[in-house]
C-alpha cells in the first residue's frame, strides 16, 4: 500500500458495527482505520490519503451531525452518514451540511460501495483543487508586495494607464509589474491569470 | 292518751309519707299530719270520702274503683294516682293499703300510705318518650340498623332491612341473614363477623345482600361492640351503608383507567418506535454488514476463508442478540391481565433504562442508575412497574429538552425505604414544575403533544399497588419523583382484598 491508496475512516460507538464496517471495507479492497468517539478519531494523527468518513449519526460524546460540522471547517474527508434512526430531519440536516450519502442502518453492500467511491472521487477532486491552490498560493507568495498590489488591477482588467494613475506610478513601471507578475505565476495569457486571481480570491481593494 | 299511743303517733307524725286509716267500709277516719299539709285541706273536709276531692279527677273513677275492690276481697292493694297538692299542682303517689282483721278475719279496719312518686313517674316517662324517639329515629334513618348479642345472635333488625330483604326477623335471625348474602361474599364475611364476635373488635366489611326482588346490592357494613364495666359484650350495634352505586362508579372507573392506561401504555411505545427501531437496527445491522463482508470474502479474488469465518460467527452472535432485543421489547409491552408477583425492582430499572439508551443518548442525556444491592423483590405486576418507571424517566427527558446551560442527567435511585417498603427516587435536571401537586392530576400538560394522564397513571399505578408518588424540587435544579412499592412478604393475606 502506498500513501495514495484511500483509507476509509469508521467512526461508530458500537463495536459490532465497527468490526461489522471494517471487514466488510477491508473485504471491499480499502484500508480501514475505526474509531469508537468523534473525539478519538479528531485526537488521531491521519494519513494524507484520499479518504472518506463512514460516520455513525448517533455519537455518545458529540453528535454526529456536529463533527461533521467541525470537519467541514477543517476542509477534511467526505462523510458518509449511517443510523438507526434513519429520521429525516437529520438526513435532510446532513445532507444539506454536504454528506455524501445517508444508509439507514441495515443497508445494502452496494449502496455503500457506491456512496464509498463517490466519496472518495469528491475527495480526489478536492485534494487536487488543495494541490493546485497550494501551488498557486506558493507562486503567488514569489510576488513582491508592490506587484501583489498590482494584481488585482490586472485581474480586473484596468488599463496600465489607470492602474498608474490610480497607485500614484507611471504607466510604464506598471507595464514591467505586469511582466514580472505574468512570468512568476507562469500564466500563459491574460486569461490565465484572471483565473488564478480568482482562485486565490484577490481583488482590488 | 298512753305513752304507747303517743310513741306510735309521733312516729305516724315524723316518717316521710302520708299516712291514713278509714273504717271497714272505707271512709277515712284518720290523717297524719303531712297529709293534711300536703293537701291543704282540714280533717273535716277530708274524712270520710273528702278526701276524694283532691285526686286527680282523670285518675278518680279507676281509683275508687280499685279501692272498692279491695274493700270488697280483704285484699291489700296498691295503685298509682295523682294527688293535689295545696297549692293545686297534682303529683304521682303510689297509694297503698291493708286491712287489719279480726279473729274472724274480716277486715275491720284499712290502713294506707301515700308516697311521692312524682320523680320516678317524670324519669320512667322521659325514658319511654327517649325510647319511642330512638326507635323513631331507627326506623326512619335512610340505613339499614341491627343489633346482634354478645355471641353475635341477630336480635333486632330495622324495618328498612325487613323492606330489603323482603324477609322476617325470623328469616334472618339464627344465621339466616346468611343465607342474603352474595355466594361469593359469603366466606369472608362469616369468618370476619365470628372474628369480630370472638375478639369484640368492631366489625367492618363490604358484602352484596340479596334484595327482596333478587337483585344484589353492595353494603359498607359496621358493628361496635357495646361494651360493659367489666369490659364484656353487652350487645353489637350496626349499620349497613348502601355503597353499589360508589362500587359501580369505581368499577367503571377503574376500567377506564385501565384502558387509558393501555392507550398511553401504547402511546409511549408510539413515542419510543424511533428508539425501540434504533434498538433492533443496530445488532441487525452488523448483521447485514457481516454478511455481505463473508460473502466478499468467500468470493474468487479476494477469498480469505478465516475472515470469512470471523464475519460468520459475528453473524450468529449478533443475530442471537437481535433475538433478545425483540425478546426484551415484547416482554416490555406484552399485554397481560394484572397480577401481582415477586419483581426484581433494580432488574426491571436496568431494563427500561437499557431500552431508553438511544433516546437518551439522542436526547443528550446521561442516565445513571444507583441501586441498592440485593434490595428486596417487590409485589407488584410487571407491565405496570415497567410503565410507571418508563413515564417517569420519559417525563424526566422531557423536562430537559430546554435544557441548555447545564449537564442533562437523570439519576435513578433504588433502596429500601423502611420494613414493608421499596423507594425509587428519578431525579432530573429539568426545568422544575411549577405545582408538584397539579401534575398528577388528569390533563394537566405543559407539553405542545401530550394528553396530560401520564402521571396521572403513573400515580394510579403506584397508588394500585398500595404504594405511593410524589414530587419535590431538588435544592439546585430539576425535580425528583418518588415512588413506593410494598416489598414481597411471605404473608400474602394483606393483599387479597377484591
Amino acid at each position: 500500500m502506498n500513501l495514495d491508496d484511500p483509507i476509509i475512516f469508521v467512526v461508530d460507538d458500537d463495536y459490532r458495527m465497527r468490526e461489522a464496517l471494517s471487514s466488510l471495507v477491508e473485504a471491499m479492497g480499502f484500508r480501514v482505520a475505526t474509531f469508537g468517539s468523534a473525539s478519538e478519531f479528531l485526537n488521531t494523527e491521519r494519513p494524507d490519503s484520499p479518504a472518506c468518513l463512514i460516520l455513525d449519526l448517533e455519537l455518545p460524546d458529540i453528535n454526529g451531525l456536529e463533527l461533521q460540522q467541525e470537519l467541514a471547517n477543517r476542509g477534511s474527508s467526505p462523510v458518509i452518514f449511517v443510523t438507526g434512526h434513519g429520521d429525516i430531519s437529520s438526513s435532510v440536516r446532513a445532507m444539506k451540511a454536504g454528506a455524501v450519502e445517508f444508509l439507514s442502518k441495515p443497508f445494502g453492500e452496494q449502496e455503500l460501495q457506491s456512496a464509498i467511491e463517490r466519496a472518495l472521487s469528491i475527495d480526489r477532486l478536492a485534494r487536487q483543487k488543495r494541490s493546485e491552490l497550494a501551488e498557486l498560493q506558493s507562486r503567488y507568495s514569489l510576488l513582491t508586495p508592490r506587484e501583489q498590489e498590482v494584481l488585482p488591477f490586472v485581474a480586473e482588467g484596468f488599463l496600465n494607464k489607470q492602474t498608474a494613475a490610480d497607485l500614484g506610478t507611471s504607466e510604464v513601471t506598471i507595464r514591467v509589474h505586469r511582466g514580472q507578475i505574468m512570468r512568476k505565476m507562469g500564466a500563459g495569457s491574460l486569461a490565465e491569470l484572471v483565473r488564478m486571481a480568482d482562485k486565490l480570491g484577490v481583488t482590488p481593494r | 292518751m298512753k305513752p304507747a299511743d303517743e310513741q306510735l303517733r309521733a312516729i305516724i307524725e315524723t316518717i316521710p309519707a302520708l299516712v291514713w286509716s278509714a273504717g271497714p267500709d272505707g271512709s277515712a277516719e284518720f290523717f297524719n299530719r303531712r297529709w293534711l299539709d300536703y293537701t291543704g285541706l282540714s280533717y273535716d273536709e277530708a274524712r270520710d270520702w273528702g278526701w276524694a276531692k283532691v285526686i286527680h279527677p282523670e285518675d278518680l273513677s279507676r281509683l275508687v274503683g280499685y279501692y272498692r275492690s279491695m274493700l270488697a276481697s280483704g285484699d291489700p292493694g296498691e295503685i298509682e294516682a295523682r294527688l293535689r297538692r295545696f297549692d293545686g299542682e297534682y303529683r304521682w303517689f303510689l297509694f297503698r293499703a291493708g286491712p287489719l282483721c279480726d279473729k274472724a278475719g274480716k277486715a275491720v279496719k284499712w290502713y294506707g300510705t301515700n308516697i311521692d312518686i312524682e320523680d320516678r313517674k317524670r324519669a320512667e316517662e322521659s325514658a319511654q318518650r327517649g325510647e319511642l324517639s330512638f326507635r323513631r329515629i331507627v326506623e326512619t334513618i335512610p340505613a339499614l340498623v341491627w343489633c346482634a348479642s354478645p355471641d353475635g345472635e341477630l336480635t333486632y333488625v330495622n324495618q328498612r332491612i325487613l323492606d330489603y330483604t323482603g324477609a322476617s326477623l325470623g328469616d334472618l335471625a339464627k344465621a339466616g341473614w346468611v343465607s342474603f348474602l352474595h355466594p361469593d361474599d359469603v366466606r369472608q364475611t362469616v369468618t370476619m363477623w365470628m372474628r369480630a364476635v370472638e375478639s369484640g373488635n368492631p366489625h367492618d366489611v363490604q358484602y352484596r345482600l340479596r334484595k327482596h326482588d333478587g337483585t344484589y346490592r353492595w353494603f359498607h357494613v359496621l358493628g361496635q361492640a357495646m361494651v360493659d364495666a367489666a369490659g364484656r359484650v353487652t350487645q353489637w350495634y350496626g349499620l349497613l351503608i348502601d355503597i353499589d352505586d360508589r362500587k359501580n362508579i369505581e368499577e367503571a372507573l377503574r376500567r377506564t383507567e385501565a384502558r387509558l392506561s393501555r392507550a398511553t401504555q401504547i402511546a409511549t411505545v408510539g413515542e419510543l418506535a424511533a428508539s425501540i427501531a434504533h434498538e433492533i437496527n443496530q445488532p441487525l445491522g452488523a448483521v447485514v454488514t457481516n454478511a455481505y463482508a463473508c460473502l466478499r470474502w468467500l468470493s474468487s479474488g479476494s477469498t480469505n476463508l478465516d475472515k470469512a469465518r470471523e464475519a460468520a460467527e459475528r453473524i450468529a452472535r449478533d443475530g442471537k442478540e437481535t433475538g433478545e432485543v425483540v425478546g426484551r421489547i415484547r416482554a416490555l409491552f406484552k399485554r397481560t391481565p394484572v397480577q401481582h408477583v415477586m419483581l426484581d425492582l433494580n432488574g426491571l430499572i436496568v431494563e427500561v433504562v437499557r431500552l431508553l439508551g438511544a433516546e437518551s443518548s439522542k436526547r443528550r442525556v446521561a442516565m445513571e442508575t444507583e441501586l441498592q444491592r440485593d434490595l428486596q423483590s417487590v409485589l407488584g405486576d410487571r407491565v405496570q412497574i415497567q410503565q410507571l418507571v418508563l413515564n417517569l424517566l420519559m417525563n424526566g427527558l422531557d423536562a430537559m429538552d430546554s435544557v441548555s446551560d447545564r449537564n442533562k442527567r437523570i439519576v435513578i435511585r433504588s433502596q429500601q425505604n423502611d420494613a414493608t417498603t421499596a423507594l425509587v427516587e428519578i431525579e432530573d435536571s429539568g426545568s422544575g414544575l411549577t405545582d408538584y401537586e397539579k401534575v398528577f392530576e388528569p390533563f394537566f400538560t405543559t407539553k405542545e403533544h401530550g394528553m396530560g394522564m401520564g402521571l396521572t397513571i403513573c400515580r394510579s399505578i403506584a397508588e394500585g399497588h398500595n404504594g405511593k408518588l410524589w414530587a419535590t424540587p431538588n435544592q439546585t435544579f430539576g425535580t425528583t419523583f418518588r415512588f413506593t412499592l410494598p416489598l414481597h412478604t411471605n404473608e400474602l393475606t394483606g393483599h387479597q382484598r377484591s
